[in-house]
C-alpha cells in the first residue's frame, strides 16, 4: 500500500509551521467538521478527480474543430462529459492560476500576481479543505504553486514533478494507475493529476527555427492563422512585449510559423494519450461511477494568433481553456454549453459542492453543479467574468464583448467575440462603442471594490 | 547541423570498437534533459536564452545472448528518471521502469511478451518537498498478431490495442540499430511499453559529420515522426552504435557497451 502514515498527513504543526501570519482558529471555524451526508441514491461522497493539463487552448483541440491536430482521447471525454465553451482561466500564466484554483481567489488576493510569488499563508486550499472533511487526498504531477509545500496540502504525494512534459507525463499517467492499483478505498480521494505538456512548446522557438526537417511532411504545416495580422492597439504591458517578439521573430517564414504550429498540436497529441491512459485506467476501476472528473489548462497557448507565441496575455488563444465535467449517471453526456461563463475560479466550490461540505469563506467562483444537473438552468449565474493578468491588468467578458483594461495604460482594449470571434478589430477606438467601454469598465471597478486585495508592489500593480 | 544537435552533442561520446553480435551485451545511456530556458538580468537587461540540461536518469538495456537459429530475441530493461523538482534542486524523486521483453528479431523489435514493473520512489532529503513512496505496478503485455493486450496488476485495467503497423519499443529499436536491421517504414509504437502512439513514420536522416571526441565521424540514422510524438532522432556511427537519441526536451547518450565474451 501507498504509505500514508501520520508523519505524512498534514497536521497541526505542520499548519502552524507554515506561516506564523496564519489564522488558525479562523480557518478551523470555516471548516465544517464533516461532509454533509451522502448523495441522492445513497451514494458516498465522490472521488473528486482534478486533471489538469498545461498551456492547452480551447482551441487546440480536435473536438473543438482544428483540422491541424487529433485528440480522440480528450475528444471521446468531450462525449462523456458537459464541455463548457466559455471557460477563461483565472490569469494566463501558470502559478497565477493554478494559485487561483487550489484558492478559489484572484491572484490580487492570494498574492500569487506573477510567477513564483508565494501563496498568501492564511488561504486554505481546496486539498487541505478537502483533506479536512474526509477525503483522501493526492498530488501526482504539476503543482507550481508557490509557498505552499505540497506536503501542506496533500496526505500523499508519490510524484511530484515539474520538468518537461516529453519525458515525464507518461510517469504521471503511470502514478495516477499505481494510485488508483493501490488506494486505500475506505475513503473517497481527492486526485490532483497534473499534465505538463503541451507546456513544452515555451522550449521549441529554436527547432521552429530551423528548416522543417522532414520535406514529406511539408504539407502538414497548418498556415499562417487567420489573425496573423493583428490590431497592434495593444495596452502598453502587453505591446512592449509583443512588439519585442515580432522584431525578434521577423526572420522568421510561414514554414517557421507552421513548424512552431506543428510542434505544438504534436505535443498537444502527445498529452492526449496520456490522458486516454489515465482515462481506461480510471473507466476499468471500481470508482469510475463514483467520479466526477474536472479537466481543464491553466492557460492556452498563443501558438502564432495574433502573431504572438507564449503565454500570459488576455487574447482568447492564452486565456481561454477547455473545461469539462463528467460524473456518469449524474451529469448529461455529449452537451456543448455554449452559454455559461465559466472560469478557474469555480473547481473549488465545485469540489466542496459534491463532497457535501460547505467552501471556505470568501471563494470567488461559483459551484459549478447548477450547470451541470437537473434541467441545468440555475436562477442566477453570472453575468460577468473577470480575469487578471501581470498584476496590472483586468478583463471582463460578457456574453458578446470582451473589454481589457490595464493600470497604468490608457490603451484599452473591446472585442467583439460574437461578430469577431478572432479578435482582430480593437473597438474600444471606435466612438459608437465608448458606452460598451464605459460599462464594462464600470464592472471591472465594482469588481475590484469586492475583492480582498493584498498589498503588492507598486512595480507590479502600474497603480498609482 | 542538424536541428537535433541544438542542446546536447557535448555529451556524445565516441565507441570505435565493432560489436560482437552473437553474444549477449549491454548498452548504458545517460539522459539529460532540457529543463525551461534561462534568462538573466545583466545590468538591467534581459539576456538569453541560456538552455539548461541536466543529468536525469539512465537507461541500460541488457541484450541477452540469442538462441540460435532463433528469430525471437530478449532483453532487461532498467529505465531511471530521477529529477529534481525545481532545476536547481537536489534530485526529488525517481520513477523506475524495470522490464524483461521477448521480441521479434524483425526489423522494428516488434515486442511479443514482456513484463515490467513501475514504482516512484522519493530521494529524501530534499528540502520543502516530501515525498510518498508508491508500491509497484506489475505490467504483462502480449502480443498476438495484430492484437496487443496489456494487463495492469491482478485488479482491474486491461488494455487492447490494434497494431496497423509492426509494433515496436524504444528499447527495442535501438537494439535492431544497433544490428543494422532498421528500415524505412511505418509503426506503431509503445511508449515506456505502455502508451499506445500508432502511426508513427521510420525515416532516413541525412549523413552528418560530427566531431566527437576529438574524431571526426560521419552520422548516419532515422528520425521517428508522426502524430503524438515529438520527433526522435537515433544517431549512428559506422558501426552502428546507436550514439544518441534526441528528443527536443531528452537526450539518450550512450556512455558503456558491455560486450560478454562468445560462449
Amino acid at each position: 500500500m501507498i504509505s500514508d502514515s501520520p508523519a505524512n498527513l498534514f497536521s497541526r504543526r505542520d499548519f502552524l509551521k507554515a506561516g506564523s501570519a496564519l489564522s488558525l482558529s479562523a480557518f478551523f471555524q470555516q471548516s465544517s467538521a464533516a461532509p454533509k451526508g451522502p448523495l441522492s441514491g445513497g451514494l458516498h461522497p465522490p472521488n473528486l478527480l482534478f486533471l489538469n493539463l498545461d498551456q492547452l487552448s480551447h482551441m487546440a483541440l480536435s473536438c473543438h474543430g482544428n483540422p491541424y491536430v487529433k485528440t480522440p482521447h480528450i475528444d471521446r471525454l468531450a462525449k462523456r462529459s458537459i464541455d463548457f465553451s466559455k471557460s477563461y482561466t483565472p490569469d494566463p500564466i501558470c502559478c497565477p492560476a493554478r494559485a487561483s484554483w487550489c484558492t478559489g481567489r484572484f491572484p490580487s488576493e492570494n498574492n500569487v500576481a506573477a510567477n513564483n510569488r508565494r501563496l498568501r499563508q492564511d488561504l486554505p486550499d481546496y486539498g487541505q479543505w478537502l483533506g479536512q472533511n474526509g477525503y483522501q487526498t493526492v498530488h501526482i504531477g504539476k503543482w507550481h504553486v508557490p509557498g505552499r509545500p505540497l506536503h501542506q496540502s496533500f496526505q500523499l504525494v508519490p510524484h511530484n514533478s515539474h520538468p518537461q512534459g516529453e519525458y515525464s507525463d507518461n510517469l504521471v499517467a503511470l502514478s495516477f494507475e499505481a494510485f488508483l492499483e493501490n488506494r486505500d478505498r475506505s475513503r473517497p480521494f481527492f486526485a490532483q493529476v497534473g499534465l505538463m505538456n503541451p507546456h513544452d512548446i515555451g522550449n521549441a522557438t529554436r527547432t521552429a527555427e530551423h528548416p522543417f526537417p522532414f520535406p514529406h511532411l511539408q504539407d502538414q504545416l497548418p498556415p499562417y492563422p487567420p489573425n496573423f495580422d493583428y490590431d497592434p492597439r495593444e495596452p502598453e504591458q502587453i505591446a512592449s512585449f509583443h512588439e519585442g517578439l515580432v522584431d525578434w521573430l521577423k526572420p522568421w517564414t510561414e514554414e517557421n510559423w507552421g513548424h512552431y504550429q506543428w510542434l505544438y498540436y504534436r505535443m498537444v497529441e502527445m498529452v492526449d494519450i496520456n490522458v486516454g491512459y489515465i482515462l481506461d485506467t480510471l473507466e476499468q476501476s471500481p470508482d469510475y461511477e463514483n467520479t466526477v472528473l474536472i479537466f481543464t489548462s491553466d492557460h492556452g497557448e498563443a501558438n502564432g494568433y495574433h502573431r504572438m507565441l507564449f503565454k500570459d496575455n488576455f487574447y482568447d488563444t492564452s486565456s481561454r481553456v477547455p473545461t469539462m465535467v463528467s460524473f456518469p449517471g449524474h451529469i448529461p453526456e455529449g452537451i456543448e454549453d455554449v452559454e455559461h461563463l465559466v472560469s478557474g475560479l469555480d473547481f473549488f466550490p465545485t469540489f466542496c459542492d459534491y463532497a457535501g461540505i460547505d467552501s471556505p469563506s470568501g471563494l470567488k467562483g461559483l459551484s459549478l453543479r447548477p450547470l451541470l444537473e437537473g434541467d441545468r438552468k440555475p436562477a442566477t449565474w453570472r453575468r460577468y467574468l473577470h480575469a487578471q493578468s501581470k498584476a496590472s491588468g483586468r478583463m471582463v467578458v460578457d456574453q458578446q464583448y470582451k473589454f481589457i483594461r490595464y493600470y497604468g495604460s490608457e490603451t484599452t482594449q473591446l472585442f467583439d467575440l460574437e461578430n469577431d470571434p478572432m479578435e482582430t478589430k480593437n473597438l474600444a477606438f471606435d466612438a459608437a462603442y465608448q458606452s460598451i467601454c464605459q460599462r464594462l469598465a464600470a464592472e471591472i471597478d465594482r469588481h475590484e471594490a469586492t475583492l480582498d486585495n493584498v498589498d503588492l508592489p507598486a512595480n507590479l500593480t502600474k497603480r498609482t | 547541423m542538424h536541428l537535433s544537435f541544438d542542446l546536447y552533442p557535448s555529451y556524445l561520446r565516441d565507441f570505435t570498437e565493432s560489436m560482437q553480435a552473437t553474444a549477449a551485451y549491454s548498452l548504458h545511456y545517460d539522459i539529460h534533459a532540457m529543463r525551461n530556458y534561462e534568462y538573466r538580468n545583466e545590468g538591467g537587461k534581459r539576456v538569453g536564452p541560456f538552455p539548461q540540461v541536466r543529468k536525469e536518469g539512465s537507461l541500460q538495456l541488457s541484450c541477452q545472448k540469442p538462441a540460435s537459429g532463433s528469430s525471437i530475441r530478449s532483453m532487461n530493461v532498467s529505465h531511471i528518471r530521477s529529477w529534481a523538482t525545481w532545476t536547481n534542486q537536489e534530485h526529488a524523486s525517481k520513477q523506475t521502469i524495470e522490464g524483461s521483453i521477448d521480441y521479434a528479431a524483425n526489423s522494428v523489435g516488434s515486442p511479443g511478451n514482456w513484463i515490467f514493473s513501475y514504482r516512484s520512489d522519493p530521494i529524501l532529503p530534499v528540502k520543502s518537498f516530501r515525498l510518498n513512496k508508491l508500491d509497484p505496478i506489475e505490467h504483462s503485455g502480449t502480443r498476438s498478431g495484430d492484437q496487443i493486450r496489456i494487463q495492469t496488476g491482478a485488479n482491474f485495467t486491461t488494455r487492447k490495442y490494434t497494431a496497423n503497423h509492426p509494433a515496436t519499443t524504444l528499447y527495442t529499436l535501438i537494439e535492431r540499430l544497433h544490428a543494422g536491421a532498421v528500415n524505412a517504414g511505418l509503426v506503431d509504437y509503445l511508449d515506456d511499453l505502455s502508451m499506445f502512439r500508432p502511426g508513427l513514420e521510420i525515416t532516413p536522416l541525412p549523413k552528418q559529420k560530427m566531431e566527437i571526441e576529438n574524431r571526426v565521424q560521419e552520422l548516419h540514422g532515422f528520425a521517428l515522426v508522426g502524430p503524438a510524438l515529438l520527433p526522435l532522432y537515433f544517431w549512428q556511427n559506422e558501426h552502428n552504435h546507436v550514439l544518441a537519441v534526441i528528443g527536443r526536451n531528452v537526450a539518450y547518450t550512450l556512455t558503456a557497451i558491455q560486450n560478454e565474451a562468445v560462449s
